[in-house]
């Protein structure tokens, strides 16, 4: 195929301009990351998982997970090329079958011996950092790019000072630290992964961290404040006046009561997608492999309405369009990011790699652990 | 003999190299590429499944490996291979629309089966098996914790509570299982008003509104028959494991454990459970008229206690998201015995 360009024509494959409507790999320079799935096709693949999760008592999740995330890796295109997801579904359900009888020991106790379940959270709190570097080890050797697999080089000692100390930290100064605790996660998390013998480097810097916690918190109060005032004076407006004429409706101050507690979780939505957006942007444009540099533009106002929207769409169809929805979020948060390769993507070398159980990733997919990047 | 257009990438490194692959079904792959211009027998191949249409990586025994865009080329390449089966059944489910219709009929009606019958089933199975002494555990730290919260000390006075003892005396010891049932005067002054609770230990506990709100003491017997009820049937074990498998149920349709603990994946766990809690009140008001009846009580003492709460305190109206049916519901079923 020839291409007409201002410098005559030439082979697509040797225009670096045009690859990503080629989709050939030859770019150097600033290259979005693309998602090319649909809704409507990802919908066949979830609804198999599903049906066949079900009447498999659950142990076809372990592969309708491979099939999920291989099918989400596949759409993301970098330069052209896809990633891939190359789990083994064995190892998966391996893990899931160690979380399940964890997670009904679980109830157990707390029907039995009520206050007891405490001791699981305990035990479990210097398993942390052991849980985190399993997890990414296993998500992250079973990622590939154009032949070069992920990696990530952490021990249970690297994890402790992240995982277990700061955490205390976070604890003994009653949350004060836990802006401290996200820097030193997503630090540790970025500096420890590596793509063949490429390693990520984080330039981040602890304040930007508190200053961004400080904004949604300020944001947070704010919002409540006129949120409040707002209720109030409809409140004194509306239910107050009949009052006065001995007549109070308590269908609408029931119906006020709903209405603010929704509206507030809305708010708290929205704040939750203002500290993402800020710390994901960061975190991208901190983080370096080897010459390349990252971006994200994400947005908080769209992550917000996609948020809402998928929440909203998600319950009317009494979840037919969760789908549509993990699509539609995967897109928006992929396609915000793009990779500067002043170089190209072609020097990479594989590292050496071994193989790594699912049961550190299970359990912490199971403890909703938010360790990814 | 099929050839299809591949990126290959040397072994180890990410240098992509355009060039063709020529399949000889069930045979062996040729590969040129660059100055590469190599065979081998599929047998030695690593080759994904299909998802989708996404590229599909085939690994080659040096580390080397393909990257093919045309999945559709690729599978009638692979026609003749018994190997990857499974991938491309279940590939076929995938892209039939009457077996994606199908799966998603199966689907409806296995988790409407699930949730309708399967898990309470299941939950009675285990509460049955779980000897009743091990609910003993629970009622006193339970009760412990709502005198810190909901309750208060109660003022009826002592000659009434004996009497009141002796009458829920007699109702308990009907219920002849291993619960050590028991009798708990509060006040409900703080919130609850007029209210009636069993702990899963037998320990029942009845405000001194309620005792108020009772036009005689049939009403009271029906209140005690109805708590008694609660704990006979096992309704805290069970509304536990329920709950559990509820939550287990949503990740396994979404596919996604933390999907189970946010609002989207909330608010059905929300209804579900809404929905089994009126099941239980159901049960335990067919356990109390049970009772009546066999006792030679006239009339319809609980249904007139109901109606005279919902009057008082606007409870029972019913919905969605209501713990207990509506009032009009509960006595018409008292009303008429099955």
């Amino acid at each position: 195929m020839e291409v007409e360009t201002a410098g005559g024509t030439a082979p697509a494959a040797a225009q670096p301009t045009d690859r990503a409507a080629s989709g050939r790999p030859a770019g150097q320079g600033i290259m979005p990351l693309r998602f090319e799935g649909g809704a409507a096709e990802y919908f066949r693949i979830w609804i198999v998982n599903v049906c066949l999760t079900l009447l498999t008592l659950g142990i076809y999740s372990a592969w309708a997970k491979v099939r999920r995330n291989r099918y989400f890796y596949g759409c993301t295109r970098l330069d052209g090329s896809p990633f891939h997801y190359t789990a083994n579904p064995v190892a998966i359900l391996k893990g899931r079958l160690i979380v399940v009888p964890l997670f009904v020991a679980y109830v157990a106790t707390g029907y039995l011996a009520p206050g007891y379940e405490v001791l699981f959270w305990v035990a479990l709190l210097p398993l942390l950092p052991w849980l985190v570097v399993k997890a990414r080890r296993f998500a992250l050797s079973n990622s590939v790019y154009r032949n070069i697999r992920f990696g990530f080089d952490a021990t249970y000692a690297n994890a402790v000072p992240t995982f277990l100390v700061v955490p205390l930290l976070v604890a003994v100064t009653f949350g004060l630290a836990f802006p401290y605790f996200d820097y030193r996660r997503n630090r540790f998390l970025v500096e420890r992964a590596r793509f063949g013998t490429g390693r990520f480097a984080f330039a981040g810097r602890p304040g930007r961290f508190y200053l961004y916690y400080l904004a949604a918190a300020g944001a947070y109060v704010a919002g409540f404040i006129v949120m409040m005032t707002v209720i109030g004076g409809f409140v004194a407006f509306t239910v107050a006046r009949p009052v006065d004429e001995g007549a109070a409706p308590p269908e609408t101050s029931l119906l006020l009561m709903w209405l603010s507690g929704i509206l507030l979780a809305v708010f708290i939505l929205f704040v939750i997608a203002l500290l993402k957006t800020l710390v994901t942007n960061y975190v991208f444009r901190h983080t370096t492999l080897e010459q390349l540099a990252f971006e994200s533009r994400l947005n908080a106002v769209k992550l917000f309405w996609i948020y809402l929207s998928n929440t909203l769409a998600i319950l009317i169809s009494v979840g037919l369009l969760i789908p549509w929805a993990a699509v539609r979020s995967a897109r928006y948060r992929i396609e915000c990011v793009s990779v500067n390769a002043p170089n190209g993507l072609a020097d990479f070398v594989a590292g050496e790699h071994g193989r790594v159980g699912a049961a550190g990733e299970e359990i912490a997919d199971f403890l909703d652990l938010d360790i990814g990047l | 003999m099929t050839t299809l257009p591949v990126i290959y990438y040397p072994p180890g490194t990410s240098r992509p190299v355009h060039g063709e692959a020529t399949v000889a079904p069930g045979v062996e792959l040729q590969l040129k590429a660059g100055d590469i211009d190599v065979r081998h027998a599929l047998a030695d191949l690593r080759i994904e499944p299909r998802v989708g249409n996404v590229p599909r990586r085939i690994t080659l025994p040096d580390g080397a490996a393909l990257e093919i865009a045309d999945n559709d080329a690729l599978d009638v390449a692979l026609s003749g291979v018994r190997r990857g089966g499974a991938g491309r059944w279940l590939h076929r489910l995938e892209s039939r629309l009457t077996t994606v219709a199908g799966a998603l009929v199966l689907t409806v009606v296995v988790v409407w089966m699930l949730v309708r019958f399967g898990l309470p089933a299941a939950a009675g199975w285990v509460a049955r098996a779980v000897p009743p002494e091990m609910d003993a555990r629970l009622g006193q730290t339970g009760l412990e914790l709502l005198d810190r919260t909901l309750l208060s000390p109660s003022t009826l006075a002592p000659d009434q509570q004996v009497s009141l003892s002796r009458m829920f005396e007699r109702i308990a010891g009907d219920g002849g299982d291993g619960h050590r049932f028991r009798l708990e005067f509060r006040s409900g002054a703080d919130g609850i008003g007029a209210n009636a609770l069993a702990l899963p230990s037998g320990i029942v506990v009845l405000t001194d509104e309620l005792v108020e709100l009772a036009a005689n003491d049939d009403e009271v017997r029906a209140v005690m028959a109805h708590e008694v009820g609660h704990v006979i049937h096992r309704h805290t074990l069970r509304s536990i494991l329920q709950h559990s498998s509820v939550v287990i149920l949503v990740a396994a349709v979404t596919g996604d454990i933390n999907f189970a603990s946010s609002v989207a994946g909330g608010l059905p766990t929300l209804l579900l459970e809404a929905g089994y809690s009126r099941e239980f009140e159901r049960e335990a008001d067919a356990y109390a008229r049970d009772w009546l009846s066999r006792n030679g009580v006239e009339g319809d003492p609980l249904g007139a206690l109901l109606e005279r709460l919902s009057e008082h305190s606007g409870y029972g109206d019913g919905g969605f998201l209501a713990s207990h049916p509506p009032t009009d519901e509960r006595i018409q079923a008292l009303d008429d015995p099955e």
